[in-house]
């Protein structure tokens, strides 16, 4: 099926998303940028070029580069180049062809449908210039949808009842904000307001004016007539800008940056805090207050029934911002975790998936908020399903038992991120009875966890030798709450070493009990063959890592553990020696490993499931 | 002609299965489809979150690599720091760059070479533009800062001046 992508066309930057499966994906252009600058330019050459490329020599060819072309759509307006008249809309459309391409590209099929987003305030001419540049690039146009509105669908707040949805957009040279009412999936604009001339880039620049003023009282020179200066400064004081968001304060540090007339170099080191940045672009944050009384004004509603705020554009990530609009409404909540660069092309995307019939109610899919698995020997946490699963989902593992003669296995079940079963969440469990008797590592248990669609979790546990089964259907999973989420979540991080070295101790314990069993084995089986020396040295180191898994510490038994391995290699050379190396069936030459491999052949059905993992014992 | 399909029920009721219980079985194969569908569609996303996991694992250990040899570079610039200006000191500052410029050489970065040449924008980012005489339109005048490919791809534009030839008339005489 063809896709439909949702293009937000901006003033200054362009961005172009597609549905993949249920997740929006913003896609990059062929310069591997995810924005594209709304720039065309015809060379003296007559090439076309669009987007970073027509930026990048817009100061040598000024007459025959068109920026911010978008503040003209649905005017009169012309550019002539050489001679030709151009209109709005087919220079708009030369940004959309760009887009377009590189969108085919990427999805390896053309693109001939698209929904473009407008500003709310488009009359009906701008909109259909809007339109009008789809088709001359080509494109099917599905919809034109209203910026604020787009951005309001990226959150998913389409599907809430009746709500009033304050949009603020910040973007680099225009300032929005809208007001929206939303009521069965529809949108509608009660209010917008704005400032055409209010962005990121007059920040910049009031950055830049302060580095230069700075400069020149350290340092007696004066940089703003020194265009290869200013160019590092620019970038210099994005880079600040974007560094405050983030930091209380930063350096800026641009080395080389000139010459006094003696010729020494002269090196620019300043630092800025958060509060002094503030207070330079105060009066451009001020200018943002009078539209939102306005649109409120307009909207005829209090402060109080706005129910959601949507933070859109770049500049919006400044805290100054956030602070202002938390100030202005009295709400501490702002929906601001979608990049606000790509917001809106993100709800265009959504929007076209829904028109494509790809986007569908059908299926919701959720995740799991927490892992879920079961307790295996020595008490250790297995995970069969982690945290952030997409479900419905199943998935299974085969284990097998810790004992010989184990004729039953416990299911413990467990939700939760540490690594030990005791210091999860206990959901239920249940015991599987009627194993035939059978040496420890024979018999193949396979359990299965199976979420579905409504978060229901069951598990069952079968034993593959006779077909028996038993399972536990557990609701208690999706009681949690959003905060026990993030507590149980924040706990394991908080204790990972420490559990990490349990687990590890656990793994000690077990691996010695292993290779006491297939010793014990071994020497049952073969110990007559052995000369008197070996077997004395093994059973010897046998004996000691015995006593060590009774009482000693982690660290003794894992040395008692090389030990028995080692004494054992000797004891496998020993045998070899006797019998020849193509010894016959059965006598197992270093019980430790034969008996870890079969474990591991029985166990797994396949590479992916092998699991080094057993079931303690039961009785 | 009638096709018998139009009244199947009327002349053979007996050979039909029961509408009701072929409307159950109907319903419940589709519930067992969605449900299949649930499935199938939590794995894709469940596909493409271990894909993004193993991205981002290759992209850190990637970074971890690569860093890891820019340090030396760090050392030596700091180990200059020890010493009085001199002709020494330039020297070594010389090998740190000489050694910079290899590790760079190493990972496939090359120097773009744009004075002289005519002004391209696959490459170039123009900062500023000079007039002159003895130079053609749009020809690269001077590089305020370098520009680097890695591999076929360009990693930074250089930022230069262009000329421009002096001419009494303005520029909409078109080529």
């Amino acid at each position: 099926m063809a896709k439909v992508v949702g293009i937000d066309l901006g003033t200054t930057n362009s961005v172009v998303a597609v549905m993949e499966g249920q997740t929006p994906t913003v896609i990059a252009n062929s310069e591997g940028s995810r924005t594209t600058p709304s720039v065309v330019a015809f060379t003296k050459t007559g090439e076309r070029l669009v987007g970073q490329l027509a930026k990048r020599q817009a100061v040598t060819n000024p007459d025959r580069t068109i920026k911010s072309i978008k503040r003209h759509m649905g005017t009169d307006f012309k550019v002539k180049i050489d001679g030709k008249d151009y209109t709005p809309q087919e220079i708009s459309a030369m940004v959309l062809q760009k887009l377009v391409n590189d969108a085919s590209t990427y999805l390896g099929d053309r693109v001939t449908k698209a929904v473009i987003t407008v500003p709310a305030y488009f009359n009906d001419a701008q909109r259909q210039a809007t339109k009008d540049a789809g088709r001359i690039a080509g494109l099917d146009v599905l919809r034109i949808i209203n910026e604020p509105t787009a951005a309001a669908l990226a959150y998913g707040l389409d599907k809430k009842g009746n709500e009033t949805i304050l949009v603020w957009d910040l973007g680099g040279g225009t300032f929005d904000v809208s007001i929206l009412e939303v009521g069965d999936g529809v949108f509608e604009v009660k209010s917008t307001n704005g400032d055409t001339h209010l962005g990121g880039d007059d920040y910049d620049e009031r950055l830049v004016e302060w580095i230069v003023a700075e400069f020149r009282k350290d340092q007696g020179i004066d940089l703003s007539g020194d265009k290869q200066a200013l160019q590092r400064l620019t970038e210099a004081a994005e880079k600040a800008k974007i560094e405050l968001s983030t930091l209380t304060q930063t350096t800026i540090n641009l080395p080389f940056i000139t010459m006094d007339p003696s010729g020494t170099p002269k090196h620019l080191d300043l630092t800025i805090a958060r509060a002094e940045f503030e207070r330079l672009v105060s009066n451009l944050t001020d200018r943002m207050v009078g539209p939102f009384k306005a649109a409120l004004a307009d909207a005829k509603i209090d402060l109080n029934q706005i129910d959601e705020i949507v933070m859109v554009g770049g500049s919006t990530r400044m805290p100054l911002v956030q602070d202002l609009v938390k100030k202005l409404t009295g709400k501490e909540q702002l929906n601001q975790s979608v990049n606000p660069d790509e917001v809106v092309a993100i709800g265009a995307a959504i929007q076209a998936g829904v028109l494509a019939g790809e986007v569908r109610d059908v299926v919701l899919l959720d995740v799991t908020p927490l892992s879920l698995g079961l307790e295996t020997l020595g008490g250790v946490f297995t995970k069969l399903i982690e945290r952030n699963t997409t479900i419905p989902t199943k998935k299974s593992q085969v284990f097998t038992t810790a004992e010989d003669g184990q004729t039953s296995v416990d299911i413990s079940i467990f939700q939760g991120e540490r690594e030990m079963a005791r210091d999860n969440k206990s959901l239920g469990q249940f015991r599987l009875e009627g194993i035939p008797a059978a040496p420890r590592g024979i018999p193949q248990v396979e359990v299965t966890f199976n979420i579905d669609a409504n978060g229901i979790v069951n598990v069952s546990a079968k034993d593959l030798g006779t077909g028996k089964e038993q399972t536990i259907t557990i609701t208690a999973s999706t009681n949690l709450s959003k905060d026990e989420v993030d507590r149980m979540v924040r706990d394991a991080e908080a204790s990972a070493s420490e559990d990490a070295r349990k687990k590890e101790e656990a793994e000690i314990r077990n691996h010695a009990s292993s290779l006491i069993y297939s010793t014990e084995k071994s020497l049952k089986e073969i110990g007559d063959k052995l000369d008197a020396a070996a077997k004395a040295d093994v059973e010897g180191a046998l004996a000691e890592l015995q006593t060590l898994s009774a009482n000693g510490t982690a660290a003794e038994i894992k040395a008692g553990t090389e030990k028995l391995e080692q004494a054992s290699y000797k004891l496998a050379e020993a045998l070899y020696q006797k019998t020849g190396a193509a010894a016959g069936p059965g006598p197992s030459t270093n019980g430790a490993t034969h008996d870890e491999a079969s474990a591991q052949e029985h166990t797994a059905p396949s590479a992916d499931d092998v699991i080094d993992a057993e079931f303690k014992e039961t009785k | 002609m009638e096709t018998e399909a139009t009244d199947p029920v009327a002349s053979e009721p007996e050979a039909q299965p029961d509408p009701a219980s072929q409307l159950a079985a109907a319903q419940a194969l589709a519930q067992d489809r969605l449900s299949e569908l649930a499935y199938a569609r939590a794995e894709i996303e469940n596909v493409r979150k271990r894909a993004q996991r193993i991205a981002d694992e290759r992209l850190q250990s990637g970074r971890k690599q690569l860093l890891g040899k820019f340090l030396p570079v760090l050392d030596n610039l700091q180990r200059a720091l020890a010493f009085e200006d001199g002709e020494a000191l330039r020297e070594g500052l010389n090998a740190t760059i000489k050694g910079f410029e290899n590790l760079l050489a190493s990972e496939q970065v090359s120097t773009l070479e744009v004075v002289g040449k005519p002004f391209d924008p696959r490459v170039a980012e123009a900062i500023a533009t000079r007039e002159s005489s003895e130079h053609d339109d749009d020809v690269v005048l001077e590089e305020a800062q370098r520009g680097y490919r890695l591999g076929e791809e360009l990693l930074r534009p250089a930022l230069v001046v262009v000329a421009r030839k002096a001419t009494p008339e303005p520029d909409n005489a078109g080529a």
